[in-house]
């Protein structure tokens, strides 16, 4: 189906979980949701074949989605909650030698670059974090030297865990694995944007902070609403920091953790099963 | 940063991108609520607006309010609203994220249901009352709108459930079994907040209200059963079964209360009219009377024109087609303004014409009968295929009819039963037409309402049409009248009610349709074979008498041949030989004039 689905080896990780060959994943049948978001869980201006289903990691994309006249949703559960139960032991260290920071920028796109004040970040997050800081760049930040120099000359463990892809090629399977991996040594999650990766840190047991200049990307849509919009929805995981219990139940909705499914499930769902 | 810039507040639960009032349901709004809330909201209140609600419904509440609030989810919305009026505090955002402070007026005419975003929590009717009562005080005046998930428009549904609600049902809220299904159960959620109810009305599509005791008493052919009647037909529900035929059997139940569009329950003030209905471009409200309804008409006070926001109202406004033609302007703000609907006839009453009838408030009556139609009382005659007793009454009606002045267009369902003669109901549309014209348009009007809905009747099917409204016009005492001009006057007033008949009708209509073009095949194929027969026999007869034309041609043949065979005898030239001679009279004379001719032909030969 649609090469999104590829992105950052969610189609692998279902179809591994699923019972299937992860190395090249079965052809999925809709759109998977490939971030967390504000809308309905795809860019605004993303096409859809008539009559195509999605599956999104939660329901609130699918309400969302509905108003916008958009039917034939199912919510599934974020691919990185089905990561978490087939490695239950990648890269973790007993809780009392985590430690640090990993600290994720907004982060840009193949189509967008972000902008904003690196520097005032960085001094923003030395106030702020109380031990060592690994900074997470995505490729397409972590390619542009100037951007990731400035990190690591600020004493910063400078990581980035791959790229997604684009019309199948290129896809990092791994990625999710090696993020995940990181997530569990470190201590706390932290991002300039209520995003992703920090859901993803509070799943994996981190404490969460999103805090400093949120910066801007080009042709970014504000169509739903943008950061205002969060901050009135999602107080409770703005700030430095931030009450871990409200937290968790926060991220578990967004994850979709009730809708997680057994695999057989999954496997009907995306029209995987075997045919005799 | 991503973020808009927003111009109005914004609280928890906004809605973007979205629109309430761009959608296909639109805003609640129309004259009937308008003049509904001209009569209950009190001056100089504080004042909140919660869901959307149309140009002129907003406009009552600022113009009646000391201060004046209005919470929409959708921004765009919210936005639309704070430019258009420059007097009203716009928040957008979920009724629960509204919080702070008491309202003593609180208008909630589009209900509980779009008061809350894909983000706010799953909260039940219930909690939603819960969240707006936190907005009022035990003396604060509320108009509540409810759907009723029993109304008839809703049992008779065609489409399944699933595409009743369009893109606002991200969450079944229809499905929620705490909410209210009936006044008694609205009543007892009210009472539960601290919000004792004072008035309930049967909403029938925004565009009738009747108290629910009014409607829970209507019967059939009533006035209050007649106004809903028109009111749901108007509606463009896609339907089953044809909405009359409800209406009918949930009056004749006592039921029809129960099986309204929705309710609107008021707190804090009192019942002012039983009864509103849209009429013309204008406001009919009545009161019980003896034996009958007091009726006074306000004008609209709206310009219909409500710009960005949009009336959602069907109502005869928004049924005419665009483009047809109006004449004269409705009156704008004084009679609302007054806090009180104007006496019929002591304010100038707008005109709406459409085609060839228009809108004359004051051929409306003061007090109208409370009997039943004429209609009602003409189909049961039909269905018992009581001829004679039909005749006698389409004779009542003519004298009747013919002995009225004025030119108030005849429509049975309109006219009343009343005792032994009959009345005008609260119609009041009018024509230039004869009188003639008028009670044929009457019939026709009933012909179409007759065949239409499949009634039971006893003429066949060959009589339908212009057929049988001419035989009824004789039975009314005027025979061989051309209904060429009663057909105008119909479609005219069908246009001019929003009645007129839609592309696809309700299934069972389709069905029967279906089955009346089946039985028509049928009857045809009948008829064919009976022309068949009777070909046949003519066929035979004709058969038989060219076999006797045959055989008289042989006897005349044989004679000719005789006479022939006789004229060429012997014996025939003989006989008239001696028949010349027997002629001659002077024998000499005739020697000589032999003699001359044997000479002369004697002489030419040698």
């Amino acid at each position: 189906m649609h090469h999104h689905n590829h992105y950052y080896g969610q189609a692998h990780i279902l179809a591994r979980y699923a019972g299937l060959n992860d190395e090249h994943p079965p052809r999925l049948r809709g759109y998977l949701q490939h971030g967390w978001n504000i809308g309905d869980g795809w860019n605004p201006v993303h096409e859809f074949f008539d009559g195509a289903w999605r599956f999104t990691w939660s329901d609130a994309p699918r309400r969302r989605g509905h108003a916008l006249g958009r039917r034939n949703y199912h919510s599934i559960g974020a691919p990185f909650l089905y990561l978490l139960d087939l490695e239950p032991s990648l890269g973790v260290v007993p809780e009392e030698e985590r430690e640090g920071t990993l600290w994720f920028l907004f982060h840009g796109w193949e189509g967008g670059k972000i902008e904003g004040d690196h520097k005032r970040l960085i001094d923003e997050i030395r106030e702020t974090e109380p031990g060592p800081v690994t900074f997470s760049l995505y490729y397409t930040e972590y390619d542009r030297p100037e951007i990731r120099k400035s990190y690591e000359d600020a004493g910063f463990r400078v990581v980035s865990f791959g790229r997604r892809g684009f019309s199948y090629e290129g896809t990092d399977p791994r990625f999710l694995y090696k993020q995940l991996a990181e997530l569990r040594k470190h201590k706390r999650v932290a991002a300039n944007r209520l995003s992703t990766a920090v859901f993803y840190g509070i799943a994996a047991g981190c404490e969460p902070a999103v805090y400093g200049d949120p910066m801007q990307m080009a042709g970014e849509n504000p169509l739903f609403g943008g950061e205002a919009r969060i901050a009135r929805l999602w107080p409770e995981l703005l700030g430095k920091e931030i009450d871990l219990a409200a937290a968790r139940a926060t991220t578990e909705l967004e994850l979709g953790v009730p809708w997680l499914m057994p695999p057989a499930e999954l496997r009907m769902l995306f029209d995987w099963r075997e045919r005799v | 940063m991503s973020d808009n810039q927003l111009a109005v507040e914004v609280v928890r639960g906004e809605m973007q991108p979205w629109s309430d009032y761009n959608g296909k349901r639109g805003a609640v709004g129309g004259p009937v609520l308008r003049a509904l809330l001209n009569d209950v909201l009190p001056a100089g209140a504080r004042t909140l607006i919660i869901g959307p609600h149309a140009a002129d419904l907003v406009s009552v509440v600022v113009d009646k309010a000391s201060s004046a609030t209005m919470l929409v989810r959708s921004v765009s919305d919210a936005t639309g609203l704070a430019e258009q009026f420059a007097d009203l505090d716009v928040v957008a955002g979920a009724l629960d994220g509204l919080t702070g402070t008491t309202y003593e007026v609180v208008v909630a005419v589009d209900g509980l249901d779009r008061v809350l975003g894909y983000d706010s929590d799953d909260l039940s009717w219930p909690q939603r009352l819960d969240a707006l009562a936190e907005l009022c005080t035990p003396s604060t005046v509320l108009i509540l709108g409810l759907e009723n998930e029993f109304a008839l428009t809703t049992l008779l549904d065609r489409r399944p459930p699933a595409e009743r609600h369009g893109d606002d049902e991200w969450r079944p809220l229809h499905d929620d079994p705490t909410r209210p299904v009936s006044p008694v159960q609205l009543a007892s959620e009210l009472a539960r907040v601290g919000l004792p109810l004072q008035t309930v009305y049967s909403s029938f599509a925004d565009n009738t209200l009747l108290a629910v005791d009014v409607a829970a008493a209507a019967r059939p052919g009533s006035l209050p059963a007649r106004l809903a009647t028109e009111a749901l037909e108007a509606t463009d529900v896609p339907l089953l079964a044809p909405i009359a035929e409800g209406v009918e059997s949930a009056s004749r139940a006592g039921l029809l209360a129960s099986t309204s569009t929705g309710w609107l329950a008021i707190t804090g003030a009192p019942l002012q009219h039983a009864i509103y209905t849209e009429t013309g471009p204008g406001v009919l409200t009545a009161t019980r009377a003896d034996d009958g309804w007091s009726t006074t008409t306000q004008p609209s006070t709206t310009t219909g024109t409500p710009g960005v926001l949009p009336s959602g109202a069907n109502g005869a406004h928004g049924a005419l087609p665009s483009g047809t033609p109006t004449s004269g302007a409705p009156a704008t703000g004084e009679a609302g303004a007054a806090g009180g609907p104007a006496a019929f006839g002591a304010a100038p009453t707008p005109r709406l014409s459409v085609r060839d009838v228009s809108f004359d408030g004051s051929a409306i009556p003061s007090v109208v009968s409370g009997g039943i139609s004429v209609e009602t009382v003409l189909l049961r005659l039909a269905a018992a295929e009581d001829v004679p007793a039909f005749r006698a009454l389409a004779e009542r009606l003519g004298e009747w009819a013919l002995a009225q002045t004025g030119q108030l267009v005849l429509r049975w369902d309109d006219i009343i039963v009343d005792g032994d003669s009959f009345s005008f109901g609260v119609s009041g549309w009018v024509a230039e037409a004869s009188r003639n014209d008028l009670l044929a348009a009457a019939w026709q009007r009933f012909h179409d309402r007759l065949i239409n809905t499949h009634r039971r009747h006893p003429w066949p099917p060959w009589m339908v049409g212009d057929d049988l409204v001419t035989s009824w016009l004789a039975m009314s005492g005027l025979p061989d009248t051309r209904v060429a001009r009663g057909k105008e006057l119909v479609g005219a007033l069908a246009v001019a009610l929003g009645t007129v008949e839609t592309p696809a009708p309700d299934v069972r209509t389709a069905l029967a349709d279906a089955e009346r073009a089946k039985q028509e095949l049928v009857e045809l194929k009948g008829h064919v074979f009976g022309l068949e027969r009777t070909l046949g026999f003519r066929d035979k007869a004709l058969k038989t008498r060219e076999t006797r034309i045959r055989e008289m041609r042989l006897q005349v043949q044989k004679a000719n041949a005789e006479r022939t065979r006789f004229r060429n005898s012997r014996a025939f030239a003989a006989a008239t030989l001696i028949r010349k001679a027997a002629t001659i009279r002077n024998p000499r004379q005739f020697a000589g004039k032999v003699k001359r001719r044997l000479k002369k032909q004697l002489r030419n030969r040698f």
